[in-house]
């Protein structure tokens, strides 16, 4: 108070106090813009908070929508404008499609559009700047912050666009958007995308590797239904294998039996032959000489009677070797030899000379192979057949007989044709039976045994016989096969094929 | 016996921050279909229809009432961004318990008849009422008469606490909530008849006027046309170095107007002076609109805000009610700040500090019940006397015996 001049009149105290007035007055408002600005300060701090903890919260999520609801609140609550649209940009289709908005009536914010977005660009604010106004009339906002985030080019993410402001109808609580909002704005735009870039990174990843997950699981599961069939395919063939040992076994029980039971027979038949033919030369034999020392004394009754014993020893003879023959067939060795039946054949028909002198009997042999066999065997199949087409002739005709051989394949494939009384058809599977015959012996002399040992010689060769009929009253064609062999091949390893009709 | 359950949020989706301040509001506590009122204040960024119908679908049974404001202030602390949301359910064990009176059409004019009106109605609903809640718009209204005109229907007595709706104080538009309307021109009034609910109120506001008062030489009511003869505002723009023309929103933290209080409300103030806030001018004629009447010859001054009285004061008003409150047990805290009370005059730290000083003494081991708002204006009795206050902390502790 010392230095306030005590001198002054009234009206200069009055005008001291007006002056004195007039800085206070000044002073409150310099006060509130220095409160302004104190909280502008604030402001920019609080924002550079929010940026902070969105990065922070940007970081945990998981998806990208997850992302943008995110972005939608840190955009609100960083910049306290109402209305956020984030937007992504498809550069190929230059189409912005809306990712997420908030403060917005569906109809009052366009969802889709084709709208160039401006490359020189990464924010802007409008008004003022009018080369964002596209981006912004899709808003319908009267004032807006936009944020562009550009992806570097090797970069396949796609660009964002955020758009942030405020409706004609929010002017009522809202001011002029802050020039000092653009920075922090284009930077939480440059994070979201960068942010938004990973997460899709990410997901491509999460789907390859769920897709490798699939993949593997599928294998597994494969690879399961693989050892599952391993274990089923192991258990079945370990069961088939049992099967089979126990069928090997009791075929080796069966092949042993029989083996021993061929011995038996052949034994048998020895013993028999021998035995039944020992005491039959005696019948056959007493009888001759019954013959000769008592011609005189015996009536002509008497010598019909011993023609019938010698008719019956002979038969009973043949008999026996057929028998014989029969049995035999199984159990000669397997080692085979080479046969020209050209030479066989002609030796056949040398035997038969005597046989079929007076006749008229025919028979034509064509060129025939050289096959690998048992010489005996095959002389007896093309003998019997031969024989049987000269027995059963037909009476009054000429006996025509032919026999060709073709090879089909790995088979030879032998004919003996007759033009004899023939066969019926119906009797293709009991002809070859054992003591089946068609005729009486008495219209036709013969054992029963001749096409069951023709069938059994065939069969030891791994062929097949039967007959065809031809036309009714032409005759017969017997056929055989025989496989065209080497020397050292087993007969008994060979599959046995159907070749009827060849 | 009335129940008070509170919560605060700063979700962005109004559906979703109504939902989630009501459930986390009675977590534990009681269930929707026992909430008979939902109070709430929001900012002025969220869809206020969505809220009042979330609300009201939520809680069937509950009328639902509250105003914008410019932050909101719940047991979890002060909020003042665009979308701002604090809830108080409120069940009671009878409907009666609780009754709602709305005015559609209120401004300066009609603030008597229409205050009248709701208090009537409560009245006529639960004669018992004793403690009445207010919101009404901020924009253009006489408080006082608001006052008055319940007084006319309750008498004095009845303690009226609440305040005036406000937006982010732009001062342009407010809004007030009433069975599942947004009003923009409206006022509602809550009746609590609960006999053994009572009410201890404190007020203050830290100003201190400033240079020499300026006297009103023309005005109406409310309305005040001239100042030392002058057109009202530009005269107050002039001083303020602001141009005529200058819209009061962002005047309001600078032109808080002080008005000598009668001599019997000084002490009980802690201040000489109780202050008017400029909420709307009228550029036709360069008149502007009190909240209260202002007769012609009324010294009115501008104040500035004075920190250490702010706190001073702030310590000696909630000794005062905690003094008040003695042995009674806190219910419920509503709260009523003013706009310029928050991020306009108190950068974060200040503001935080302010709300802690204000909630501890109440809630040492944790904060119960509170909705609080930063408004235009706050209804805070004070020394047994009804009054309508500006740029105060006004805080209403709901004791039981």
């Amino acid at each position: 108070m010392s230095n306030f001049p005590s001198n002054l009149t009234p009206q200069e105290l009055w005008e001291l106090n007006q002056q004195l007035q007039r800085q206070v007055e000044r002073g409150v408002a310099r006060h509130q813009q220095l409160i302004q600005l104190r909280n502008e300060l604030d402001d920019e701090l609080e924002r550079y908070h929010k940026l902070n903890e969105f990065n922070t919260q940007a970081l945990e999520t998981g998806s990208p929508q997850e992302l943008v609801l995110l972005a939608l609140d840190a955009y609100a609550h960083t910049f306290q404008l109402p209305r956020i649209a984030i937007y992504e940009h498809n550069t190929d289709t230059q189409q912005l499609t809306l990712l997420g908005q908030l403060g917005f009536s569906e109809e009052s914010i366009v969802q889709q559009a084709i709208v160039t977005v401006p490359k020189e660009h990464q924010a802007g604010i409008f008004p003022q700047e009018n080369s964002l106004s596209e981006l912004v009339e899709l808003t319908g906002l009267k004032e807006a912050l936009i944020g562009i985030y550009h992806p570097p080019k090797l970069r396949q993410s796609p660009p964002l666009v955020a758009i942030s402001g405020f409706a004609t109808e929010d002017a009522h609580f809202m001011q002029s958007i802050n020039q000092h909002l653009l920075p922090s704005y284009s930077t939480m735009t440059h994070e979201l995308g960068l942010y938004m870039e990973q997460l899709m990174l990410m997901q491509k990843l999460k789907e390859e590797i769920n897709e490798r997950k699939a993949y593997q699981s599928m294998l597994e599961e494969a690879k399961i239904e693989l050892e599952n069939r391993v274990i089923k395919r192991t258990t079945d063939l370990e069961n088939s294998n049992m099967r089979l040992q126990h069928e090997i076994s009791e075929r080796q029980a069966i092949e042993s039996e029989l083996l021993r039971s061929n011995t038996d027979l052949e034994q048998f038949a020895y013993i028999a032959s021998h035995d039944l033919k020992t005491p039959l030369r005696s019948i056959g034999g007493f009888a001759q000489l019954i013959g000769r020392r008592y011609t005189e004394q015996l009536d002509e009754q008497a010598h019909e009677y011993l023609q019938f014993i010698f008719t019956n020893v002979n038969q009973l003879n043949n008999l026996i070797d057929d028998l014989l023959l029969y049995s035999r067939i199984d159990s000669l060795p397997d080692q085979v030899e080479e046969v020209d039946l050209n030479k066989l054949l002609s030796d056949i028909l040398d035997e038969l000379k005597g046989t079929i002198a007076g006749l008229e009997v025919d028979i034509k042999v064509d060129e025939l192979p050289k096959i690998y066999g048992k010489a005996v065997q095959l002389k007896h199949l093309f003998r019997n057949l031969i024989d049987n087409a000269i027995k059963f002739r037909r009476p009054e005709v000429a006996c025509c007989i032919k026999v060709s051989a073709e090879q089909k394949n790995d088979r030879y494939c032998f004919r003996v044709r007759d033009n004899g009384i023939g066969i019926d058809a119906k009797f293709q599977n009991t002809i070859f039976e054992v003591f089946q015959r068609l005729h009486s012996v008495e219209q036709y002399q013969g054992t029963g045994l001749g096409l069951s040992i023709c069938q059994r010689i065939v069969q030891r060769f791994n062929g097949r016989i039967w007959f065809e009929p031809r036309n009714p009253e032409a005759g017969t064609d017997f056929l055989f096969t025989i496989p065209v062999q080497t020397l050292d091949h087993d007969y008994a390893r060979l599959e046995v094929k159907d070749y009827t009709g060849c | 016996m009335i129940s008070f359950y509170s919560a605060s949020n700063g979700l962005i989706n109004s559906k979703r921050a109504m939902e989630s301040a009501i459930c986390d509001a009675i977590e534990g506590e009681t269930d929707l279909s026992s909430i008979d009122l939902v109070v709430f204040h929001c900012t002025i960024g969220h869809d206020l229809d969505v809220l009042t119908q979330t609300a009201s679908t939520l809680c069937p049974g509950a009328k639902v009432v509250g105003c914008t404001c410019a932050g909101v202030i719940g047991k979890e602390g002060a909020n003042e961004n665009l979308r701002a949301l604090a809830v108080m359910a409120v069940s009671a064990s009878a409907q009666q318990e609780i009754a709602v009176g709305v005015s559609t059409h209120l401004n300066g004019k009609s603030s008597f008849e229409e205050a009248r009106k709701m208090a009537l109605a409560i009245k006529e609903q639960q004669a018992g009422t004793n403690i009445v809640q207010l919101y009404a718009t901020g924009i253009d209204v006489a408080c006082d008469q608001l006052i008055a005109g319940i007084e006319s229907a309750f008498g004095p007595e009845l303690p009226i606490l609440g305040g005036t709706a406000s937006d982010n104080m732009r001062a342009e538009r407010t809004f007030q909530f009433a069975n599942g309307e947004v009003l923009e021109h409206g006022a509602v009034l809550v009746g609590y008849a609960d006999p053994s609910l009572n009410l201890h109120a404190a007020v203050h506001h830290g100003f201190s006027p400033i240079g020499t008062g300026y006297t009103v030489t023309k005005s109406l009511h409310n309305q005040i046309f001239e100042i030392e003869g002058q057109a009202a505002w530009p005269f107050l723009m002039e001083k303020l170095g602001l141009p005529a023309d200058q819209h009061p929103g962002p005047c309001i933290p600078i032109a808080g107007m002080g008005e000598r209080l009668s001599a019997d409300l000084q002490s009980a103030y802690h201040n000489e002076h109780i202050l008017r806030v400029i909420t709307k001018v009228d550029p036709s004629d360069g008149s502007f609109f009190f909240p209260s009447d202002c007769p012609e010859g009324t010294t009115i001054w501008f104040s500035e805000r004075n920190e250490e009285l702010i706190f001073q004061g702030l310590e000696t008003m909630m000794a005062d009610l905690v003094g008040q409150i003695g042995d009674e047990k806190i219910v419920a805290v509503y709260h009523t700040d003013c706009a310029a009370r928050g991020r306009a005059l108190f950068d974060k730290i200040l503001k935080e500090e302010i709300i802690h000083r204000m909630q501890h003494p109440l809630f040492p081991t944790g904060v119960g019940p509170w909705l609080g708002m930063y408004g235009f204006g706050e209804f805070t009795p004070l020394a047994g006397k009804n009054l309508f206050h500006n740029y105060t902390t006004s805080i209403y502790a709901l004791t039981r015996a």
